[in-house]
């Protein structure tokens, strides 16, 4: 009715409870984030077997390295009962065995791991069994490499993955062998190539083989190779058999 | 030698002026760094420890799955059950998931990650019908998602 408009001076907005509205939604952060890390025990599952071609795998009893663990948690290795403690030490002695022993694998890239578990194992201790073994395998990768394990696992070769000097070297062995580089898989197909697998498949690998030494032996090594290396020195053979009942229940 | 003798000056107020600026800089750390859990977990899941860990490199390749026991227990039993975005789901669902997240993958569904946050109070049972079932969808890469245990 009477509301006359009167005419105010421009007052400053008071910023004095800015930094208090800046705590404030600090303080929701804070509360609310979860940062984010994403890590685990990373395995590769077999491919499912079509029923027809099941077939046995015939592996000599010395080369499998047998862990089993009953409903009841508790852990046989190679046929005897064993604590957790020594079990990394144990399938360390049996990978890199490589022949001395008779009772122990010949070499790691024909060892397995023979992992059985009971359906009533508990998921923690079945964890922990394969961190072992894991274990195992990462130290001996680690070793061979000369770094720490917690070097080996930190490293991550996405970056290294794209280095140019990597896939000239891919391209060249490509080039050499004879096949046409692949742009998507190509430095993979480079770095997983295995002198010892193709040895056995006779003289039509001898391309691919020169090719493969000629390439790798020029100028220096890179790291990812020498990650890969490990990794055809000791296979990750793991084989997660399907669960029975193990011993009483 | 100089004379160092202690003057006795008064004890000036510390400026809060650039306070603000400070927080805000902390508030854009944080709101950068921060991810809103995408999924409402029903069931309780606690994550056990291991050592060996590796991280997962690219995340939009990984699909996640959680196993545990529902929190309703009313509503949906003690037995332990599996949740995949945000339903409840048997293992014969896990098919389903796979292929839905394959489908959204496209080229890069062979490179797919599933990722098993399972409580470590499980029985095995349940998570090989997981694995039988990952299995057949050829989904092959799976992490057993843990903590990083201190001790080597």
């Amino acid at each position: 009715m009477l509301n006359k408009k009167k005419r105010q001076d421009n007052t400053e907005i008071n910023a004095g409870s800015m930094a208090d509205i800046a705590f404030l939604l600090l303080i929701f952060f804070l509360v609310t984030t979860t940062i984010a890390n994403e890590k685990g025990l990373l395995i590769e599952l077999p491919p499912k077997r079509e029923e027809d071609t099941k077939t046995e795998v015939k592996m000599k009893d010395h080369n499998v390295f047998k862990v089993l663990i009953n409903a009841r948690n508790q852990l046989l290795v190679e046929d005897e009962p064993m604590t957790l403690g020594v079990l990394r030490k144990s399938c360390k002695d049996f990978l890199s065995n490589k022949g001395k022993n008779k009772e122990l694998s010949d070499s790691p890239q024909i060892a397995a791991v023979s992992y059985k578990t009971d359906r009533g194992t508990k998921y923690a201790i079945y964890l922990k069994v394969l961190n072992e073994i894991k274990a195992a395998y990462n130290e001996l990768r680690s070793e061979s490499m000369n770094i720490t394990v917690k070097e080996y696992l930190a490293y991550n070769q996405e970056n290294d993955l794209k280095d140019p000097k990597l896939e000239a070297k891919a391209r060249k062995f490509a080039e050499l062998s004879g096949k046409t580089y692949d742009p998507v898989n190509g430095v993979k197909d480079y770095l997983r190539f295995n002198p010892d697998e193709e040895k056995k498949k006779g003289p039509s690998a001898q391309k691919s083989l020169k090719a493969y030494a000629q390439v790798r032996n020029s100028g220096k090594a890179f790291f990812i190779e020498k990650y890969y290396d490990a990794a055809k020195e000791y296979p990750l053979r793991i084989s997660e058999a399907e669960p029975t009942t193990i011993g009483g229940k | 030698m100089a004379n160092f003798a202690k003057k006795d000056r008064p004890n000036p107020a510390i400026s809060t002026a650039s306070l603000p600026d400070i927080v805000f800089m902390l508030l854009f750390f944080f709101m950068v760094t921060t991810q809103l859990r995408e999924v409402d977990l029903q069931i309780l899941v606690k994550i056990p420890k291991a050592s060996q860990l590796q991280k997962l490199e690219d995340k939009s390749l990984v699909s996640f799955i959680y196993v545990g026991k529902p929190k309703d227990q009313r509503k949906f039993g003690k037995e332990p059950i599996i949740q995949v975005n945000d339903v409840l789901i048997n293992p014969d669902g896990i098919t389903q998931f796979i292929a839905e997240e394959q489908a959204a993958l496209g080229e890069k569904s062979k490179r797919m990650i599933v990722s098993v946050k399972a409580d470590k109070d499980l029985k095995m049972g349940l998570l090989v019908d997981i694995k039988q079932k990952l299995r057949e969808s050829e989904a092959l890469r799976l992490n057993y998602a843990s903590i990083q245990e201190e001790k080597n």
